[in-house]
């Protein structure tokens, strides 16, 4: 089978694509959406429509990749996307909404919150093509409003997006600006080669298959609605979480501290189902980001690996601890090269069918992915203070997530206040243990009681 | 005073600039041939992998073991502040 044609453009798979898919395909089966994820962005000041409706036309002009249709391919050969050539530039859905208690004509949601979760069950891909993202715009109080931009997993990552909100805020304040490239082309090696080279990656899932670390669907493909809980703390909590870190050790520990308080929170889950004694394991991505031929950091593109913290009951007791251990698997990882290892494994992957991946996996871990789904996306577009044609407020990342696990829990920061987000796929969790695990987060962040 | 496990450390350079060298070599590839030793490592790309693969080139290249509490954006942002936290280690490992 031949992928290329005069009208096509192709870029293949990159490493971590294929396991994307396969998630994608998970949520597919739990509510008939895909990997999604709703970035939110809180804007002081009111929004320019006409301006929105602009924007939302320029936007496949000026990133053609979003154009991009996802071809499988037949058995044992490595998806890819084909780009063609001569697609008309469609605008990307763009709808206005307003909460009831704000006057205007738009459309009344009862919360963003609503909104928000009708957004993440949406297909953003149909037949693996565009739109890919959509846009959507909701006047939430007098003064403020928010702009979510709702986007697939399989083009784009949290880093990539904050990316593209860059991009989009440059454009807004000049139609002229040049935006980056959208994709780089990634070397291919062969089979062999990836298989020899993921050596490190696949004896450590050998030892790792000897461990049961449950998440909340306890390894079960489910069926249910993606939820989410969204807080931001205020500055003085924000100051307080702040304390909490530098108890730890530097300010780059964060990215340990936020696994450490994820592991906790899931840890309270596990006890609440009376697992006493469960190992915790996480899956955390790390960026190997490419850049463009100009220089510029490649916006849709995947994570290209993922580090794995192993972590037992008793190693969960205390927190400062916990983290340095943490920080001691991490440095260990990279010496046995695992980062390369894993993604050579990815890039290996690619080659089997989604469901296929799934069920060895089901095999090696007791159905298990891992605990639960977390990151730490630190700054939001760091330096972003205004944009849209405003001060920016807030931002965070709201993921629809796949069972299993069934969970995941997040955290990023903007203008210095703290947020986290927990996911989850509502047949996973009762709502108190959803008040277990939150409970559970601010206790360790904010020093609150768990009872 | 600087050890290394695997290339020898020229001597005939000072520490920042051997700093600058292994980060070009190692994490950095695109870092200009001028670049000064105060320049900001996060500006020109030094990322959250980046600082962890740096701790383990400290520790490889330099015989200096990174504790939690060293493990600051401060510590990692130039090779001036990379240089000086080498040199407290040997310090103190000397004391």
């Amino acid at each position: 089978m031949t992928f290329a044609s005069s009208q096509m453009q192709v870029f293949p798979f990159t490493p971590s694509d294929g396991f994307i898919l396969a998630l994608d395909g998970l949520c597919h089966r739990a509510w008939g959406g895909c990997l999604s994820v709703s970035t939110e962005i809180e804007i002081e000041g009111e929004p320019d429509l006409e301006k929105l409706r602009w924007l939302a036309h320029e936007i496949p002009r000026r990133f053609p990749f979003l154009g991009a249709v996802l071809q499988r391919g037949v058995l044992f050969q490595a998806p890819c996307w084909q780009l063609p050539t001569d697609s008309p530039s469609v605008p990307v859905p763009l709808e206005f909404h307003r909460l009831e208690d704000v006057s205007g004509d738009e459309p009344v949601v009862a919360s963003a919150n609503a909104l928000r979760k009708r957004l993440l069950k949406l297909p953003l891909h149909k037949n693996g093509g565009p739109p890919h993202l959509r846009l959507d715009v909701v006047r939430h109080q007098c003064g403020r409003w928010l702009l979510l931009i709702t986007w697939s997993h399989l083009l784009l990552d949290a880093v990539g997006i904050e990316l593209f909100v860059r991009a989009l805020a440059r454009l807004w304040d000049d139609s002229d600006a040049v935006v980056p490239g959208h994709r780089a082309q990634y070397p291919e090696v062969s089979a062999w080669q990836r298989f020899q080279d993921s050596e490190a990656i696949r004896k450590f899932f050998s030892h790792l298959s000897g461990k049961h670390f449950p998440s909340a669907s306890g390894g079960r493909y489910v069926k249910g609605d993606p939820l989410h809980l969204v807080e931001t703390f205020t500055d003085d909590e924000s100051r307080r979480f702040g304390e909490a870190l530098k108890s730890v050790g530097g300010d780059l520990m964060a990215v340990f501290f936020h696994a450490v308080l994820a592991a906790r929170a899931h840890r309270a889950l596990l006890h609440s189902r009376g697992m006493k004694h469960a190992t915790i394991m996480l899956r955390v991505p790390a960026q190997l980001r490419s850049k463009t031929p100009a220089g510029d950091p490649v916006i849709f593109q995947n994570h290209m690996t993922m580090l794995h913290y192993v972590l037992e009951n008793d190693e969960l007791d205390n927190i400062t601890s916990a983290c340095h251990l943490l920080m001691h698997q991490n440095v260990e990882q990279l010496r046995r090269k695992h980062h390369l290892s894993f993604s050579a494994f990815l890039s290996f992957a690619r080659h089997i069918p989604s469901g296929m991946m799934l069920r060895l996996i089901h095999w090696l871990h007791r159905g298990e992915l891992v605990s639960l789904f977390h990151s730490w996306t630190g700054t939001f577009a760091q330096g972003l203070d205004h944009a849209f044609g405003g001060r920016v407020l807030n931002g965070v990342h709201i993921p629809g997530i796949p069972a299993p696990a069934g969970s995941g829990i997040f955290f990023s920061n903007c203008q210095g206040r703290i947020s986290f987000v927990l996911s989850w796929v509502d047949s996973c969790l009762r709502a108190d243990e959803v008040a277990i695990m939150r409970k559970q987060l601010r206790h360790d962040l904010l020093g609150e009681p768990t009872s | 005073m600087y050890p290394s496990t695997s290339q020898p450390v020229d001597h005939t350079r000072d520490l920042e600039h051997i700093v600058l060298d292994v980060v070009r070599e190692n994490l950095l590839p695109d870092l200009p041939a001028d670049c000064a030793t105060d320049a900001d490592l996060f500006g020109v790309g030094l990322d959250s992998m980046g600082i962890m693969q740096m701790v383990l080139l400290l520790e490889e290249r330099f015989g200096c073991t990174v504790q939690p509490a060293d493990l600051t954006r401060l510590n990692f942002s130039t090779a001036t502040a990379l240089a000086m936290l080498i040199r407290g280690k040997a310090g103190a490992s000397d004391a």
